[in-house]
């Protein structure tokens, strides 16, 4: 049970002062009467005959007692919930559709409010909130604070990126066996009560944009609109480089299909495209992605150089810096330091071991063998992906003995090895690619860009919106995030930095040290197809029980019980 | 002055009827008696023990048979008045007490202007004041006097009182009172009964005493003991107290004629003059 108004309680109070009042009031009137013969044996016979008797005036003080419970109870509106649920999880939808305006000021807001007046109406119940967004977020574990729940909920802002409702209310209810959810999106979603903002929605939306590189520092910049409305549109598309204009162009669109045009443009890290339908959904008119000038990582080569390896660094991570004398204190800044033929403790960082064994690794050199095979590889580590060395031949290595980490192929030692500990990612090669034929293979580039991308991890990317990343650290520990919602301080965790969900589409580049990385953030592609094909349900509330029309049907009772009691004396007076 | 002339003058013609034979001394009340009486009354045929002396010659000599000569005997009776004089014989509007000393100095008057000794005692609690039983008109004004500086107070033991009140000689006795008394008032109507009087009861009531004063939440005093009761006066309440004032006052009645006891009820809003002239009259009590 709980009270909609818990300061009605505070009428309780009255009770000890009805009960003062009662022992307070006028005593008894005396009467001087010529003898009490009669009166005794009246009182006598009236006790025997009605043994309660003696009791109907403390009855008429208990009456006024439940009276005043029975009101105070009343006004503090005390409610039972009917759907047995004695925790309610609220789910939030914050999809890209639910900035749709075409429900005022806009659906996400009109579900907002929604779901604050179901809060106003819970009390006594833990109510926990799942925001609806392209994962499942926790945003209020269950909790009994309703200011807890409406902050949560207050806080919350509807994302540039998908929403998965059926995963949020799976979590929903694992939060809570018993939960009742409530979900406020603008589609229905089984197994829950669901309300539903806003209907059938037209909307013109860039559903692509894709870049590629042209001679003469070009690119070819091509943007896809698709038209959800029921008539043709000739829709203006604004193809910019860097936030600079580049292009202007204009598509055809028939309802319901999409069309794409092309421009050619200056050659830039990313590229943009923009409409200007004044639809509904304003987000879906824009569209980053990434361009053809892209950052790479940057590769420190420290040892005797070997020209098989770093002609395949070259290909995939361009001419890597050199360092002649060891010197770990700046490999740290780098987002790969390849180590070849050197002997030395590794400081946290991105390595590529080449026939080099560092102390402070769980791992020691056996001594040499000739004439090794790779027998045997892993099949589902990243490094290998789309790589085969079996039978890849090795005239002379320097076997190990790992401790940890990862074997990924061997023949009869050991011939890679992975390791990953908090703040450095290692991949040992205990031979030179100059004493094997692996460098000979057409995997060999493949597996560099694997090693690449496994230790540094990709310096550019293209994701939906709403998806989440975290990348190596290496040696850094802070780095500097900037979005289309400002720049945000991040420090490294575990090794790694992990950044906040993109929720907003745009660009996004972290800045870790020298090095810089670039997502191209872009709404979530089909979302402006979008019509919620079912219609508007009104919000629900919680099914409760008010019980507070019983307590004023009880407290009225009392009063006439209270009044016939009383008139009962005064019927005694008149006769 | 307790009786308006007027009154009195109405009185005189009044007699006191007994209901049974006086065995007192002969007196001014003519009682249908062989002898011992002056005036004649009528012939009788003789019968062994009579006195000779009555025998009548005259009649013997004109029919040869003996007849005795009959004559009104005149009886001495004493009346005694017994007036309940405590506390709460206040009450009524007139006062209980003042009625029942009225209505004692009427009976007294009748009894005196009758030739009877009379006699008054008034009862408080268990002390009794009396006044000697006296016979001649002169003695009304004794009797007036004893009733008028009556006052009530005291509490009401009827039995101790009858103990106390021991007459001399037997008679006729009128008991005035509200019988409200705690221990009941069978003793003490059956005292009187066993001094061999004729007992008269006159049971006068107030208002007060036939129906509950006022109704609420009350603290009820008894005025002779000072005893208290707390009751709440609803109309359940004034219906059981009604129904046991009826069975109070029945039982009284039914006790009076179980033991032959002569029983008039009266309330104080009844006039004296009323309850003597009219009503004694129809009860036979005066003639």
């Amino acid at each position: 049970m709980s009270f909609l108004s818990p300061s009605g309680l505070w009428w309780l109070t009255a009770i000890p002062l009805v009960v003062l009042l009662y022992w307070l009031r006028p005593r008894r009137v005396s009467v001087v009467v010529p003898s009490l013969v009669l009166w005794r044996r009246s009182l006598r016979e009236q006790v025997r005959q009605r043994p309660l008797r003696r009791f109907e005036r403390n009855v008429l003080l208990l009456v006024q007692v439940f009276a005043v419970a029975a009101a105070a109870l009343s006004l503090a509106r005390p409610q039972r919930s009917t759907a047995g649920a004695v925790d309610v999880v609220v789910v939030l939808d914050v999809g890209l559709r639910m900035q749709a305006t075409d429900v005022r000021p806009s659906r996400f807001e009109a579900a907002r409010e929604a779901a604050l007046k179901l809060l106003d109406g819970l009390r006594g119940v833990r109510v926990g909130m799942v925001a609806a967004a392209r994962s499942p977020r926790v945003i209020q574990p269950l909790t009994t604070s309703r200011s807890d729940a409406v902050a949560a909920v207050r806080a919350l802002r509807p994302t540039d990126g998908p929403s998965d409702l059926e995963a949020a209310v799976a979590v929903a209810k694992s939060m809570s066996p018993s939960a009742a959810v409530y979900v406020f999106s603008d589609r229905p979603v089984s197994g829950a009560h669901s309300s539903v903002f806003g209907g059938s929605l037209e909307d013109v939306a860039i559903t692509g944009v894709v870049a590629s590189p042209l001679p003469g520092d070009r690119m070819r910049v091509t943007v896809t609109v698709r038209n959800g409305t029921p008539v043709v549109r000739w829709v203006p598309v604004t193809v910019l480089v860097e936030d600079q204009p580049a292009a202007r162009l204009a598509a055809r669109v028939q309802p319901g299909q999409q069309t794409s045009v092309a421009a050619t443009v200056p050659a830039g890290l990313w590229a943009e495209a923009r409409i200007v339908p004044h639809d509904a959904l304003p987000v879906t008119d824009r569209f980053v992605a990434l361009g053809t000038r892209l950052p790479r990582p940057r590769v420190l080569w420290v040892g005797p150089p070997d020209p098989f390896l770093e002609a395949g660094l070259r290909a995939v991570a361009g001419e890597p810096d050199r360092q002649e004398t060891p010197d770990p204190r700046v490999w740290g800044r780098f987002d790969v330091v390849v180590v070849h033929r050197v002997r030395a403790a590794l400081p946290p960082g991105n390595y590529v071991l080449v026939a080099s064994v560092p102390t402070n690794l769980p791992v020691r050199a056996l001594g040499t063998v000739r004439e090794d095979v790779v027998r045997f590889q892993s099949r589902t580590h990243p490094l290998l992906r789309f790589v085969d060395l079996t039978g890849s031949r090795v005239t002379r290595a320097w076997p190990v003995q790992p401790h940890a980490g990862e074997v990924l192929a061997e023949g009869e030692a050991p011939l890679l090895w992975a390791y990953e500990a908090e703040g450095l990612r290692a991949v040992l090669l205990p031979f030179s690619p100059s004493d094997s034929e692996l460098a000979l293979r057409p995997e060999f580039p493949i597996l560099l860009a694997n090693v690449v991308d496994w230790l540094a991890g990709p310096t550019s990317s293209q994701v939906e919106a709403g998806s989440t990343v975290s990348v190596p650290a290496g040696g850094l520990q802070e780095a500097v995030l900037h979005g289309p919602d400002g720049s945000r301080h991040l420090r490294a965790a575990a090794g790694r930095f992990v950044l906040p969900a993109f929720d907003r589409a745009g660009v996004y580049v972290l800045e870790a040290g020298p090095a810089r990385r670039v997502w191209a953030v872009h709404p979530p592609v089909g979302s402006a197809t979008v019509a919620s094909s079912a219609p508007a349900v009104p919000p629900q509330r919680v099914p409760v029980e008010d019980w507070g029309r019983w307590l004023v049907g009880m407290f009225v009772a009392l009063l006439v019980a209270e009044w016939w009691l009383f008139s009962g004396q005064a019927r005694g007076g008149r006769t | 002055m307790l009786l308006e002339p007027a009154f009195l003058e109405k009185l005189e013609r009044l007699r006191l009827v007994a209901r049974r034979k006086t065995r007192g001394p002969a007196g001014e009340r003519r009682s249908r008696t062989l002898g011992r009486g002056l005036e004649f009354s009528d012939h009788r045929a003789y019968q062994v023990g009579d006195d000779w002396r009555y025998v009548d010659w005259n009649i013997y000599a004109r029919l040869d048979r003996l007849f005795v000569k009959l004559f009104e005997e005149e009886e001495d009776r004493d009346v005694h008045l017994l007036v309940d004089a405590s506390a709460s014989m206040r009450f009524g509007q007139p006062a209980k007490l003042d009625y029942a000393k009225r209505l004692a100095a009427a009976l007294g008057y009748v009894a005196l202007a009758n030739g009877d000794r009379v006699g008054a005692a008034a009862l408080h609690g268990s002390a009794v004041r009396a006044l000697p039983p006296r016979r001649g008109r002169a003695h009304a004004h004794h009797l007036f006097r004893f009733l008028e500086a009556e006052q009530a107070h005291g509490p009401t033991e009827l039995e101790e009182a009858a103990k106390r009140f021991a007459p001399r000689r037997r008679g006729l006795v009128v008991a005035v009172s509200d019988l409200l008394d705690p221990r009941g008032f069978q003793a003490f109507l059956l005292r009187l009964r066993h001094e061999g009087l004729e007992v008269f009861v006159v049971h006068l009531l107030a208002e007060e005493d036939l129906a509950p004063p006022v109704t609420g939440e009350l603290r009820l005093v008894d005025v002779e003991t000072g005893e208290s009761l707390e009751v709440t006066v609803d109309s359940r309440m004034v219906a059981e107290f009604v129904a046991q004032r009826d069975a109070f006052l029945e039982s009284v009645r039914a006790f009076c004629a179980r033991h032959g006891m002569a029983y008039v009820r009266a309330t104080t809003a009844l006039p004296v003059e009323d309850l003597v002239l009219r009503y004694l009259k129809q009860a036979g009590w005066v003639t």
